[in-house]
């Protein structure tokens, strides 16, 4: 269940930045929603999962390898009065969490071990990265890590049981009756026990790394939470499609060029001011997150201040580390793919993502002419009166649902134009005369080498392509900038 | 509609207006069996005993009484373009005339415009046709930008409007060329300006073209007025300025004057409506409709502006409780509500008889008291916004001087 929502919670966020944006920002209030429901679910799922797994999702990292690390953790520890975990695990993902491998229902102390993703070590400065290593560890000085496995499985199946029964037939809402009065005493007295383990956790942590660091480092988790996803999407697998990839020491650490760039600092900016309040149940096991950051807050000040940097600084050649995570954590067929540089990378995304597109543009001219799927075919058919007979072949745009008359007809060709847009901008770039630079602010983002073109080009582009779906459709416009090209 | 009652009555909880069916029923009558009234649930007045239009007769459809104009529109939505080519011939250089069936047309033609493509091939070069069309897409962006606040506006629509809008100026600078003496064409782009975010030089250039042709033209500063305002792309000095030197460089009688009262309700009252009793009650705004009632009394009985100016004056003679002056400006009304400031209500109608019975309800508990003699010209009260010897108070209006 807990995958289920984060699928639609990812599928969310997916329509939000899918929806033809030719620069996608990272669309703060959806990622900001998501970001803050999807970190509890995130850590739910380990939670459970990694309990009953064996290996961990991700690459053991030996004190050998990473002594600095380990020293790190080490010493938190032994602030925290409790001892190291055995292994340290990373991971690809924006989670930190600590497992025990307890018997006999928690009686008898297990194996510890740490999960630490590898985006947090980029994104974290080494401050934040102690607070929140000091708030996993917290759960151990507590003496809390043991039973919390098992109330937490018992929390988990019976959120499960609860979701499954609502919505079902009569039958069910009776059995649902029987049950329910059980299940929420239950939820509700270990609610509060979950709670209270992470209250606890959050103090501990603001012993070790100061009250400034832990705020900010709660701050900071949602805004790393979607960034890292937007990055994946809009970066690191946008090409996946194609066959390409960016090489496996950048697939992940490359999140780290996006975190640098001003402008995107801007937009974590505001995930991190503004924590979405989220609507709370009674059976979550975290308090919401802005009360927790209120809360962490409101505390005394501490004269600890605030650091900077990257907790990056605690590995030893951290891209091969990073390479090793990603092929961990990737499905085998990646093995196969192709691995290019970003620029490559993202030139190649722009132009499938433009072409994709201009697609059905393509198929409707062909359809209607007989003629062969090219942007001259587009205009030939829009010469011959055929503007409105393309529009009918293609998907029918959301906005022009329901509508009649003229309003749809513009809604129609509005849609059209943006496809004639996609369908130019890869003829330029085919032309050697554009394309879809790497830049770490906007992706998607089509550029034109005005250098290489007559003066103007760029400004009459726009124009010639609202000139093909104007009230009079005319091509002449863009025929004669396509000619400027060869 | 609640929000905007309260916006142009000032009052925080407008009277409901009741439909003829409740306020007969209130009454302890059958609905529909007696006559028609209008106002509040409580507070009914029986227009036709003070030669007022019943309900049932008034017309939201169109601004002004005629049966040619009606006929023209009927004509349009049967694909007959002639007798609306006829119509415009006839308006000729009666510029406001002109403007306001080439608007009305324009909104027939962003529903359907097939038969105003027939009479552009049939004579394409009739300037008439070929500001319609431009006044079209105007509509048309509008209509798929939607009247929302900009923030609920989606990426699809803001893409339409303003890929529509932006073909405007070349249809208009066509019209203009067919017709160069008339400054239709000027006025429908003065819209598109706007909604195009045009520059203020950019802006004064076109408004050059505007009273080139028609110095005075109504519509046309109403348009302007609202590119000034703070919220577009003025401010309320610029604003201001432009509307005094607008009334000032007019003849009385060119009804220019309703344009300090659109001002005064949109742009001049205060934010907390603790302050506007005394805010309408004041100096300023007696002022203001004092001088737009010297205004009306000069100007053609013929102009189609005319019932507009005599609405916004009805609605501030409400709202100052100057009752008998109220009660003869909605007797000159009669039957035609389709304007502003009714028209900016979704049920201009209701807003309109509920102004109308407070008008004459507040006249009776008066003792139906004569009309006051007119008012005689001023210069605007100093300190006021109105006087441009001093800075605007901004903030502090003028208040019950």
């Amino acid at each position: 269940m807990g995958f289920g929502l984060l699928a639609l919670l990812l599928a969310i966020d997916y329509l939000v930045l899918n929806s033809d944006d030719p620069s996608p920002r990272l669309v703060v209030y959806a990622l900001g929603f998501s970001a803050v429901a999807g970190v509890p679910i995130l850590r739910g799922i380990f939670f459970t999962r990694g309990n009953r797994m064996r290996k961990p999702p991700g690459v053991p990292v030996t004190k050998a390898q990473q002594p600095v690390l380990w020293q790190r953790v080490e010493i938190l520890a032994e602030a925290m009065g409790t001892r190291p975990p055995k292994e340290i695990w990373m991971t690809a993902d924006v989670n930190a969490a600590v497992h025990e491998e307890s018997w006999l229902m928690g009686l008898i102390p297990g194996k510890r071990r740490m999960l630490l993703g590898a985006p947090l070590l980029i994104g974290l400065t080494p401050a934040q990265f102690d607070a929140v290593v000091g708030h996993e560890l917290g759960h151990y000085s507590n003496q809390d890590t043991r039973l919390a496995g098992l109330v937490q499985r018992g929390r988990e199946s019976m959120m499960n049981t609860l979701r499954a029964f609502r919505g079902g037939n009569n039958l069910s809402r009776v059995l649902f009756g029987l049950y329910k009065g059980y299940a929420e005493r239950y939820l509700r007295t270990t609610q509060a026990i979950s709670r209270e383990q992470e209250r606890a956790a959050d103090l501990a942590a603001v012993r070790i790394a100061g009250r400034d660091n832990v705020a900010s480092a709660l701050r900071q988790i949602p805004a790393l939470d979607a960034g890292f996803d937007f990055y994946l999407g809009h970066y690191a697998a946008s090409a996946s499609k194609l066959g390409l990839l960016p090489h496996t020491d950048e697939f992940i650490g490359g999140f780290r060029h996006l975190l640098a760039d001003p402008e995107r600092n801007e937009e974590l900016d505001a995930i991190r001011r503004s924590l979405p309040k989220r609507k709370t149940t009674p059976y979550d096991s975290h308090p919401p997150m802005d009360e927790r950051v209120a809360a962490i807050e409101a505390l005394p000040e501490d004269g600890r201040g605030r650091d900077s940097g990257s907790a990056m600084e605690f590995l030893h050649l951290p891209a091969p580390l990073f390479g090793a995570v990603a092929r961990s954590a990737w499905k085998p067929e990646n093995n196969s793919k192709q691995q290019v540089d970003w620029a490559t990378l993202l030139h190649a995304a722009g132009r499938a993502h433009a072409l994709e597109q201009a697609g059905p543009l393509l198929s409707a001219a062909s359809a209607v002419s007989g003629g062969s799927p090219t942007l001259m075919q587009v205009l030939e058919v829009v010469d011959r009166g055929g503007l409105a007979a393309l529009c009918g072949r293609l998907p029918e745009p959301k906005i022009a649902k329901g509508t009649t008359g003229r309003l749809r007809d513009e809604h129609l060709r509005t849609d059209f134009g943006k496809r004639l847009r996609s369908l130019v901008e890869v003829t330029v770039a085919d032309a050697g005369r554009g394309g879809w630079p790497l830049s770490w602010s906007h992706s998607h983002h089509f550029e034109i080498r005005t250098e290489l073109l007559p003066e103007g080009f760029a400004d009459r582009l726009q124009p010639a392509v609202e000139a093909v779906v104007a009230g009079r459709p005319s091509t002449g416009q863009l025929r004669e900038l396509v000619r400027q090209l060869s | 509609m609640s929000r905007f009652l309260e916006r142009i009555t000032g009052k925080a909880r407008p009277p409901r207006p009741a439909s003829d069916a409740k306020a007969a029923a209130a009454a302890g009558r059958q609905p529909g069996t007696g006559p028609a009234k209008d106002g509040s649930s409580n507070r009914t007045i029986q227009p036709a005993e003070y030669g007022l239009p019943l309900r049932t007769e008034l017309r939201t459809d169109r601004s002004v009484d005629d049966p040619a104009l009606d006929a023209a529109v009927l004509a349009a939505k049967a694909g007959n373009w002639q007798p609306v080519g006829a119509l415009m011939w006839e308006a000729g250089r009666d510029w406001e005339r002109r403007y306001l069936y080439t608007w009305i047309f324009g909104a027939l033609a962003a529903e359907d415009a097939r038969w105003l493509q027939a009479w552009r091939q049939a004579h394409p070069q009739d300037g008439a046709a070929a500001a319609i069309e431009a006044s079209s897409l105007v509509q048309l962006a509008w209509k798929i930008r939607t009247g929302d606040v900009s923030s609920k506006v989606s990426r699809e629509q803001w893409d339409g409007f303003f890929r529509v809008l932006r073909q405007v100026p070349e249809h208009c600078r066509e019209a203009a060329a067919l017709s160069p003496e008339d400054p239709t064409p000027w006025v429908v782009l003065l819209g598109a300006a706007k909604g195009l975010q045009w520059g203020n030089d950019e802006f004064r250039a076109l408004w050059a073209e505007v009273v080139a042709r028609d110095p005075h033209h109504v519509l046309a500063h109403i348009s302007a007025q609202s590119y000034w305002l703070p919220r577009w792309y003025g401010s309320t000095d610029l604003v201001l300025e432009f509307t005094e030197q607008a009334i000032a460089a007019a003849p009385v009688g060119s009804l220019l004057s309703l344009l300090r009262l659109d001002l005064l309700n949109r742009e001049l009252r205060p934010e907390d409506s603790k302050l506007r009793p005394a805010f309408w009650s004041g100096e300023q705004v007696r002022w203001a409709i004092d001088e737009a009632l010297i205004d009306l009394a000069a100007a053609d009985p013929a102009n189609v502006r005319i019932n507009a100016m005599r609405s916004w004056l009805a609605v501030f003679l409400v709202r100052t409780e100057r009752w008998a002056e109220a009660v003869e400006q909605f007797r000159a009304i009669g039957r035609m509500v389709a304007f502003e400031p009714w028209s900016y209500s979704t049920d201009g109608t209701a807003l309109f008889t509920q102004q109308r019975a407070t008008a004459v309800l507040g006249w009776e508990a008066a003792g139906r008291p004569a009309v006051p003699p007119p008012a005689r010209h001023r210069s605007a009260p100093a300190g006021s916004y109105f006087d441009l010897t001093t800075p605007n108070p901004d903030a502090e209006p003028v208040t019950g001087r």
